[in-house]
This record gives structure tokens, sequence and C-alpha cells, in this order.
């Protein structure tokens, strides 16, 4: 209770600075609303339809782009995480297709896969694989052999033991990778939108509120949202790992 | 070290997993209208080849009557259903229509017949947008700049939408028929919400803006009006318009007929100030006071290729363009009526 008691007082602080600072004039207040501004523009965006559909649009799109990547990532890190000569052999691709920006290839998925929900959502899907392909990678790595030795002195074949010994095992770590793809996978919905535009989504709003009117308090009213959605989506998988690893000792805060 | 797992809850996980996969096929269900996409790509009926069609915009005042007429039924009464994809700029939407991402696109004329001119993808002009009228395209200059005439313009820090846009080829233009030397200008590429901002702060000296920036450089940052490029020889000229590619108007005659026919009727109800004023707030974040005050572009939709053929002809004046284009077959003739 006083957690949650601290966590207020210091939001409070925050909301008053932001409040002092945008009313001092330091900056014009058009372009730095203060927080009584911005407030009410996402209390009344709250009831307003069309914004709804936006922010549905961007969760839609953020839960399926990363479902899509568990879907790839956790067989590919099993896979790569267990068969040593297919790690070795891709070892050089991977290390050169991670670190490239998914923002840069935006103009490459509007080629390849058109101008629709379907670019962000491939972009969110390639961003976010790394970290769940790793985490599941290095948490093969870390089980202990012993327990891999012993399943096998039982007679279990390799695949019973990857399902009965080793998925388990990595299970915290994966999901650790998850909860990292997912503001991944979040923060590259919203910026696609934002940069490629688009029917409806948090970004194409914010973009048309910058570039429509100047509407500097509907922009971080916008912002504001996407990072409630942000913090929402980590609490729930927090509260997952908890429940659901109570016996795990992988560190919560590696994320 | 870790601890030896114990006994993994897999009723709690088993019951995550499960729900997850009922979420998964909930979204499949009814995500593709939520995520906004089109839900039927190729489908026509009676009335047209195509009746989904995807229109990309802008979100800037002009486009109203498009807006009005996907909200008062003008294109569902043709038989077509319209989704309007906002692009992030003109040049993005264009490259986007040539790439058959969207059906038809609103995009200023200048892009237009520079892609023409280059002779890549043939382009068609299904309608025209808006034209400009007094007070909506103006030089302003900044409150302590020392610009007040048009002559003080020579030479100075000059804002613009960006190099090769119409916005600068009206600044030349109004500039040259005002017989002041731009040739020393420093042009200086800065977005429409930017610009209230740069002259407040002297970051330039003048700035080519149009409405709401118009209102608000003015009401905000005390900017002076300098010239208003609508008047003399640019005046009532046309700004932009909505294009498809060759292909997509030869292919789909009747859906084009009808996209005109849509247009002609949202035009004319949008000439009622009143009918589009409450549209601004929604598809352009135009604040209700502004909106109320903004002076609005001359709104059409039929294209006519004696006046279109200005833009050509002033961008090959000014070196936009080497050679002229032929206006008038780009024009996909509106259906008599």
């Amino acid at each position: 209770m006083t957690k949650t008691l601290r966590g207020l007082v210091g939001l409070l602080g925050f909301l008053i600075v932001w409040e002092a600072f945008s009313r001092s004039g330091i900056v014009p207040q058009q372009y730095f609303p203060p927080p009584s501004t911005v407030l009410a523009q996402f209390a009344e965006l709250l009831g307003d339809r069309s914004f709804l559909l936006d922010l549905i649009a961007t969760v839609l799109a953020w839960a399926i782009a990363l479902s899509v990547s568990i879907a790839i990532a956790v067989p590919a890190g099993l896979l790569l995480g267990s068969v040593r000569w297919v790690r070795v052999a891709t070892r050089a691709i991977i290390e050169f297709l991670r670190p490239i920006p998914s923002v840069a290839l935006i103009p490459l998925a509007i080629v390849l896969v058109g101008a629709g929900p379907e670019t962000k959502i491939t972009l969110a899907v390639y961003a976010s694989v790394w970290p769940i392909l790793f985490n599941t990678i290095y948490a093969l790595d870390e089980i202990d052999p012993v327990m891999v030795d012993t399943a096998r002195s039982f007679g279990l074949g390799r695949g019973r033991v990857m399902f009965t010994v080793a998925l388990p095992n990595a299970a915290p770590f994966v999901l650790t990778g998850i909860r990292m793809s997912a503001a991944v996978a979040l923060i590259l919905v919203v910026s696609t939108e934002f940069l490629a535009g688009g029917a409806s989504g948090l970004g194409t709003f914010v973009l048309d509120a910058s570039t429509g009117a100047g509407r500097m308090d509907l922009v971080l009213a916008g912002t504001l949202v996407a990072g409630i959605v942000g913090y929402l989506i980590n609490e729930a998988l927090e509260l997952v790992h908890k429940r659901g690893f109570r016996w795990s000792a992988v560190d919560r805060e590696a994320a | 070290m870790s601890p030896r797992p114990r006994a993994l809850p897999r009723r709690g996980l088993l019951k995550l997993a499960g729900g997850m996969v009922t979420a998964g096929a909930l979204m499949g269900a009814s995500g593709c209208g939520l995520l906004g996409g089109s839900e039927d790509k190729q489908g026509g009926n009676a009335q047209v080849e195509k009746a989904n069609l995807r229109i990309g915009g802008l979100p800037t005042s002009e486009l109203a009557p498009l807006h009005l007429a996907v909200r008062n039924g003008h294109f569902q009464r043709e038989g077509l259903t319209v989704e309007i994809i906002n692009a992030p700029d003109g040049g993005t939407a264009l490259t986007s229509t040539i790439g058959g991402d969207y059906d038809i696109t609103f995009s200023s004329y200048v892009p237009i017949f520079s892609a023409q001119a280059k002779g890549g993808t043939k382009l068609k002009i299904v309608a025209d947008c808006a034209s400009s009228t007094p007070n909506t395209c103006m030089i302003m200059a900044s409150p302590g700049g020392g610009v007040h005439s048009p002559q003080d313009l020579a030479g100075k820090k000059i804002a613009i939408s960006g190099a090769g846009t119409i916005s600068e080829l009206m600044v030349k233009a109004s500039m040259k028929a005002n017989s002041v030397d731009y040739s020393k200008v420093q042009w200086m590429p800065l977005g429409f919400p930017n610009m209230p901002n740069a002259l407040k702060t002297d970051q330039a000296d003048a700035a080519f803006v149009v409405e709401p920036f118009l209102t608000l450089s003015a009401r905000d940052a005390g900017a002076i009006p300098v010239v208003d490029t609508a008047t003399g020889p640019l005046e009532d000229l046309p700004l932009g318009g909505y294009v498809s590619t060759a292909k997509f108007a030869d292919e789909n005659p009747k859906t084009v007929a009808a996209f005109q026919r849509a247009m002609d009727s949202a035009v004319a109800e949008a000439q009622d100030r009143s009918k589009i004023e409450p549209l601004l707030p929604q598809f352009a974040k135009i604040d209700k006071e502004t909106a109320a005050i903004i002076t609005l572009l001359k709104m059409n939709s039929r294209a006519d290729a004696t006046r279109l053929q200005r833009i050509p002809r002033l961008m090959l004046e000014f070196g936009y363009i080497r050679n002229d284009v032929d206006v008038a077959s780009m024009i996909v003739a509106p259906p008599q009526s």
C-alpha cells in the first residue's frame, strides 16, 4: 500500500513540475501545454469514438505482432539453442540482421507487404523476434547438464527431454524475452504508424494532430495513451511472471 | 546457482495458453476491420468494377469535401466504400498510389506534373480539389525581421514546406511578379506546423504559410502579412487534385465516374461552410475556435484543362520541368449528367 502511495506521490510531483514549467513561459504554452490541458484532452479523447478505434487498431496490431513473434522466435530459439551446427551456421546472418533498425525498413516493407496494417505488424515482428530468440537460446545454455543426463538415463528421447526438461526450465527466460519484445513491438507499431501514416492507429492520430494543425495538446494526450498502454502491458506480463514462475530465480529486473 | 524447479503450475499455464488462443481467434474474426484494413479488396458490384477504394489523403482543410462524401453517404449512393488513409506527406501519398497501395490519392499539382514530365508511370487526374483564394496562401514576415514589403524579401531567409513544392513555386512566382530578385533567397525547408514559431523566434525572416497556420501565426506569433500570393497572376491557382494511375483509370471507368459524381455532389454540399466546419476538428485536428475563423480554399471538383495548364506553365518557367505537360490528355472526362 505504501509502495502505491509513494508511486502516486512521485507522479504528482512530476505533474506539478511539468505544470509549473509549462506555465512559466520559458517555452510558449501552445507548444508545451501543461498537464491540466493535456489531461482534459485525454479525458475527452477517451469518449471519442474515432480515437478509440485508433487505440484498438494499435493494440490489435501489437497483439498480433507479439503473437507472431512468439510463434517464430520460441521454436527457432529451441532449434538454435539445441542444435549446435545450425547455430554456428546462422550466427553471421543473425548478427547482421539483428542491428538493422526496423524503421529503416519501412520503405521496403511498404513495397513488399503494402501500406495497410501489414506493414506495422511485419516491422514489429521483425524487431521483437530478437529478444525472445536470444533469451530462448541462452536459456537452453543455462540448463543444468545433470538434469538432462538424468532425464536421458530414464530413457527419455531428445524430443521428450526438450518438452519436459528444457522448455519448462527455459520458460522464465522466454517470458523475460517476451516482456522486452512487448515493449519493442509497441514502439515499432506506433512509430510505423507515425512515419508511414495509415487509416487508423495511435501513431496516425499523433501524425494528424501534429501536421494537420500543430495541436501539441492532442499530440501529448495521444502519447500519454501510448505510455499507459505500454505500462499496462508490462504490469500484466510481470503479474504472469510472478504467478506462473514463483519458483524461478531469473532476475525480474533483467527487462 | 538456480534452485531446481518444483512442479510447474501447469493448470495456470494451460489457462493462459487457452486464453491467448481464444483472444487470437477473436482477433482473427473481427480484427481486420478494426485494424483499419479494407476487408474485401477486389470486390465489385452492379454499379462499379471496384467497390472498396483506398484513397490517400492529408490532414488538411481542403480535403473536407472528401470526408464529407464519406460521412454523408455521397460515396455510398454511388456504390463505393471509401477508406481514407492519411499519408505523412503528399510525395509519399503519390508514391503509394504509383505503387498500387492507394487507388486514388490527393496530391498537390507540382509533384503530379513533375512525375508526369519525368515519364514514369502515367497518371490521370480524376478530380480537382481546391484553388487559392485571398488570405489562404500568404508570405508572412517575422514581427522583428525588418520585412515589410515584397521588395524586402530579396536575399532573406524564407521558410517553405520543401524544395520543389508548390509553396516554393508560389513564392518564386509572386516575387517575380513583384519584380523582386529571388536568386539570393536562402530557402529554409520547414513543416507548416513549425512556421508560426520560426517566425516568432526569428529563425526565418519570412515564411510561406497556409491555413490553419496562417491564422495561428498571426494570433500566436504576431507575424505580419507581406504578400498575398493568391492575388494578381496567381489568383484562383489550382493547388491540388485527386489522381490515379492511368492503368487504374482505364481498367475501372465506372468506378472513376462514380467517384467523380460523388465528389461533385460533396463539393456542392461543401460550399455551405457550416457543413464542413464541424469536420475540421475531426480529421484535421483543428480546434473549434480556429476552425470557425480560418479562411477556406475554393473547393472544386471538376478538373478544367485550361485552368490546370497554368501549373505546368509556371513549372516550366521556373525550371521545375524541362518538357511541357499536356494536361488535357491527363484529365479523365467527368460523366455527363
